[in-house]
């Protein structure tokens, strides 16, 4: 292996250090060494190539600033002279050493150190297998209602085959049930992405409104459909869905009602509140763009064609049965949405309790107000009698430790909808919307509520303590907060805001991908400010309101950017993979299975060979290389490229060279090279503008850095090994646990450092010597708080005795 | 009246319980007190706790022990805040600085005396005959003052008594 180490003085911004001593203790070691005043100019990438070009090395030492800023810098030279970005290792004289540390030869002696970390590890030979990844040009958008029609569309737009899926016999999901939507008051199934058989260039709002299912001809949808099982990852999913029968060709459907005249079933109509009747051949959802007739299978009497011999279009095929179709695809958008929480658990409102018949969620209260509903749109108690007033009870459910933490974001909203709807139709209805707070965040929505004000909905701010009835008329019984008065309100109807909670099955659907649920049931997203709808699975997307509660306008966004972002992906065809992967040691590996349960992102599988029977395989296109795997394995079979345990101790061996001669403690820092590395950085920058001060961002000289790809990377093993090594004092330097860019290493890595410094103590090491630190770029002080605490711990405690 | 600072730890543990509070009202809306007489709010009272405003509750006011102990606000409160027995917490530092209504005084007097808050009426006894009901036995009244006295009832209203004259 020959090592090139190019030494860097930035300009002249790292005088203080010896170059001419570093230069001469670099030369003794095999490869060569050269010096620039400043590398990054033109003159110097120059002198890079030609040194690079002539010399030929195969891996190269950076002595200069950050390997952050290095690895930008110089990544298209890098490319020009035939070399991958990983077979350049950084040693960061300038952040870590030059702009931290005045004298001279501490600072010189800092970084030799560091230099010879780097250039063990460059000549251990750190090049990274690349991978390439090829991407099906298809997608499947799991859940076809506002959000999932959306995404459908604009990836259809875009030229990918996509296959919509929902399990209901309908599309439009909880749409299809609203009747209206706010705060524009106009249909709920009115998208912009429906019926327009691809985007409308006319740059008008249309109204299509018979031609919900006219959905791009890229587009394969199948009702009535639940997803199986899904196999494979990023690029190559195949799914196995399971198509359950309608009964009713809807491409052949007219929805002219001639099969439900026909038919002789008639049974309540559970959609319509059971207030009315439904034959077996019925619209699931209602007169309604988003459906088409369905036969209710088991309610048809043996051997009863009527409905087949009435169709005109010969649409009815009774025989129909399930298939299973296989799906081969690249991505996938969840986009199952929401149910409303259930309105019996809130005890003290009674609904679903016999005399409380009247007390309604607000999906019910739509259809009470819907002109196609069971009373024809006039407000109508469950019996048929008129009328006279309504309360609204908002935060059903929502806002709770009790039941659910979250604001549900659209209830207020609906509430008012709703009030206003009554109000305009019947001004003498008296409406009342008890309310904790209103929540009016969206554009337009403040007047909205003004506007319910204006036509006389009154606000009471009390959430209701309890509905009680007489059995003819419901009383709901509440403190007027703004009157400290109690105050019984005699009503006819009670409407619940009820709490949005994830769509029931997101939990099973959600281990079938891989993807991980949030606390709050929904899917949980990457990140949570940006990555928004991205799980931790590559090519899984999350919109709508799968991933949170929101109104229609967030959720089509949601689609709209989860859609551009798989676009991105399958118009790849294919992409590399550059990063580290992990590597298993199979003749070391005991098949004890932990690292499958280790890794967050479900990239070990335990695969059956012939002989022992079972081995355990990465898939390398979902292993993200962090090296959780790595820390658990008590075999030490897993290593993990670039960051490897032996090429991390080759380097520590370099950074601790001088650890038998220094009179003072040393302090090795594992670093993940993420948001905690930067902060390391982040330090040197700060300190660099008031040089020569004792500022809050300068740190110890016995501190040395290391990076390290994640710190859940970090076992027992190597901390042993590096107090082995020399070093008297260890930081283990993570992200904050809740944004580990790895799920879960840094909250894996806490836990360890804990159960280790148990450990230390029983086997009469100082705990002091282990700690470990969470920080990001922004907030360096945290690591040089607990560094220059360490170091001023371990001068009073010495040396560590070997 | 002793030293407040004496309670401020136990003001802060309140504190602590009642600050996922938002003042929703479903705690009065529910309150049968409320209902009759709106100057016992238990929201309100619950305002003072996060105000810090708690200590006039406590050592001038007598609102609390309006209370009466049927737990429905801890019941119906949507971010489970036990409301009943924290005002059960604020009548025990009340009783601390010797804030107890003669009404409280007279009860605890009466439980100790004749082991009961009110005895059983002459009509509520005749109906027991004429319903054919068995006599009823004499409250133990030793072994209720026993308890009193081994749970510091009896210290307490001692000490309520004397401030009291």
């Amino acid at each position: 292996m020959k090592v090139g180490t190019f030494l860097c003085n930035c300009g002249g911004s790292l005088d203080n250090l010896d170059w001419d001593e570093l230069q001469s203790f670099m030369k003794d070691k095999p490869g060569f060494c050269v010096y620039h005043e400043s590398l990054c100019s033109q003159e110097g990438k120059n002198f890079f190539k030609e040194t690079v070009n002539r010399e030929q090395p195969d891996s190269i030492v950076f002595g200069g600033c950050t390997p952050k800023t290095a690895g930008s810098l110089f990544e298209d030279v890098v490319k020009e002279v035939n070399m991958s970005p990983y077979q350049m290792v950084g040693a960061n004289l300038r952040e870590h050493i030059g702009w931290i540390e005045p004298d001279k030869t501490l600072a010189t002696n800092k970084a030799k150190a560091v230099l010879l970390g780097s250039y063990n590890k460059a000549n251990y030979g750190t090049n990274v297998e690349k991978h390439r990844i090829e991407i099906q040009d298809a997608a499947i958008v799991i859940g076809a209602g506002p959000a999932g029609i959306q995404a459908a569309q604009d990836l259809a737009e875009k030229g990918h085959k996509v296959h919509l899926i929902d399990r209901n016999p309908y599309i439009g999901g909880n749409s299809a049930k609203m009747g209206t939507f706010f705060p524009s008051e106009d249909c709920a199934t009115c998208m912009p992405s429906n019926g327009i058989k691809g985007i409308d260039q006319s740059h008008v709002r249309r109204c299509h409104y018979r031609s919900a299912f006219d959905l791009h001809p890229n587009i394969d949808l199948y009702i009535n459909s639940e997803i199986e099982d899904i196999k494979g990852s990023l690029g190559n999913y195949t799914t196995e869905v399971k198509v359950k029968p309608t009964y009713v060709h809807m491409d052949k459907c007219i929805n002219c009602n001639l099969c439900a005249q026909a038919c002789p079933v008639e049974n309540p109509d559970e959609f319509n509140l059971g207030m009315v009747k439904r034959k077996a051949m019925h619209l699931p959802v209602g007169v309604s763009t988003t459906t088409k007739y369905v036969v209710e299978r088991e309610e048809c009497p043996d051997g009863c064609t009527e409905c087949v011999k009435a169709c005109p279009v010969e649409a009815i095929d009774l025989n129909m049965q399930e298939t299973t179709k296989t799906i081969n695809a690249g991505g996938f958008v969840i986009a199952t949405g929401f149910e409303e929480f259930d309105p019996r658990l809130v005890e003290e409102y009674h609904y679903g309790v016999p005399g409380y018949e009247n007390v309604v969620t607000q999906t019910e209260l739509a259809r009470l107000l819907d002109l196609a509903g069971p009373t024809l749109g006039s407000l109508k108690k469950k019996n048929g009698d008129p009328v006279e007033s309504i309360v609204i009870i908002n935060c059903v459910g929502s806002r709770s430790t009790k039941y659910n933490i979250w604001c549900s974001n659209i209830c207020c909203m609906i509430g008012i909808k709703h009030a206003i709807k009554i109000k305009e139709k019947d001004p003498n209805i008296d409406v009342t919307c008890c309310y904790i707070d209103i929540r009016a965040v969206g554009s337009n929505y403040e007047e909205f509520y003004n506007k319910a004000r204006d036509l006389g909905v009154k606000f009471l701010r009390g959430r209701p303590a309890e509905v009680e009835t007489d059995g003819t008329t419901l009383y709901v019984q509440a403190e007027d907060s703004q009157a400290d008065q109690f105050v019984t309100i005699k009503t006819d109807i009670v409407a619940l805001s009820m709490s949005m909670v994830a769509s029931p099955g997101a939990e099973e659907l959600a281990k079938k991908l891989k993807v991980d649920i949030s606390d709050t049931g929904f899917f949980k997203a990457l990140y949570s400010k940006f990555k928004t709808t991205e799980t931790k699975k590559a090519g899984v997307f999350v919109a709508g309101t799968a991933v949170a509660p929101a109104d229609i306008p967030t959720s089509l966004n949601r689609a709209g950017y989860a859609a551009s972002h798989l676009d991105m992906l399958l118009s790849k065809g294919t992409v590399e993979k550059k990063f580290p992967t992990a590597v298993i040691d199979d003749d070391k590996c005991t098949l004890c299975e932990l690292c499958v349960t280790a890794c967050p992102f479900g990239a070990i599988e335990v695969i059956p060979v012939a002989n022992p029977g079972v081995k355990m395989q990465v898939d390398p296109v979902s292993c993200l290389g962090c090296g959780q795997c790595v820390s658990t394995c008590p075999a030490a079979a897993i290593g993990v490229d670039y960051y490897s345990e032996d090429i991390i101790l080759s380097q520590l061996e370099g950074l601790l060279y001088d650890a038998k001669d220094n009179l003072d403690p040393l302090i090795v820092t594992l670093a993940c090279w993420e948001c905690a590395y930067s902060a390391t950085d982040a330090s040197g920058m700060a300190a660099r503008t008031r040089f020569g001060e004792v500022t809050p961002e300068t740190y110890d000289h016995t501190v040395r850095i290391l990076p390290v790809q994640c710190t859940g990377n970090i076992s027992a093993r190597l901390i042993q090994k590096t107090f082995a090594m020399g070093a008297d004092g260890i930081i283990v330097l993570g992200c904050y646990e809740d944004k580990c860019h790895y799920d879960s290493g840094s909250q894996a890595s806490t836990i360890r450092v804990a159960l280790l410094k148990q450990m230390l103590q029983f086997s009469g090491i100082d705990p002091q010597r282990l700690e470990k630190q969470t920080t990001f770029f922004m907030s360096s002080d945290r690591f040089t708080t607990v560094a220059n605490k360490m170091a001023k711990t371990l001068k009073e405690l010495g040396k560590l005795e070997r | 009246m002793i030293e407040s600072t004496e309670l401020i730890g136990e003001f802060k543990g309140l504190y602590d319980k009642v600050k996922l509070c938002y003042q929703c009202g479903t705690c009065a809306g529910g309150c049968p007190v409320f209902k009759q007489y709106s100057r016992f709010n238990p929201r309100r009272i619950m305002e003072k706790l996060l105000a810090g405003e708690f200590t006039k509750e406590v050592f001038e006011e007598q609102q609390i022990w309006y209370c009466t102990g049927c737990y429905t606000c801890s019941t119906r409160c949507p971010q489970g805040i036990d409301i009943g027995h924290i005002i059960n917490e604020m009548k025990n530092m009340a009783v601390k600085v010797k804030n107890a209504p003669e009404g409280i005084i007279a009860e605890m007097t009466a439980i100790l005396e004749t082991g009961v808050t009110a005895g059983i009426s002459q009509s509520a006894m005749k109906r027991r005959v004429k319903l054919e009901l068995p006599e009823l036995p004499p409250p133990d009244l030793s072994e209720i003052q026993k308890l009193m006295e081994v749970t510091g009832v009896v210290a307490k209203l001692n000490s309520l008594k004397e401030h009291a004259n």
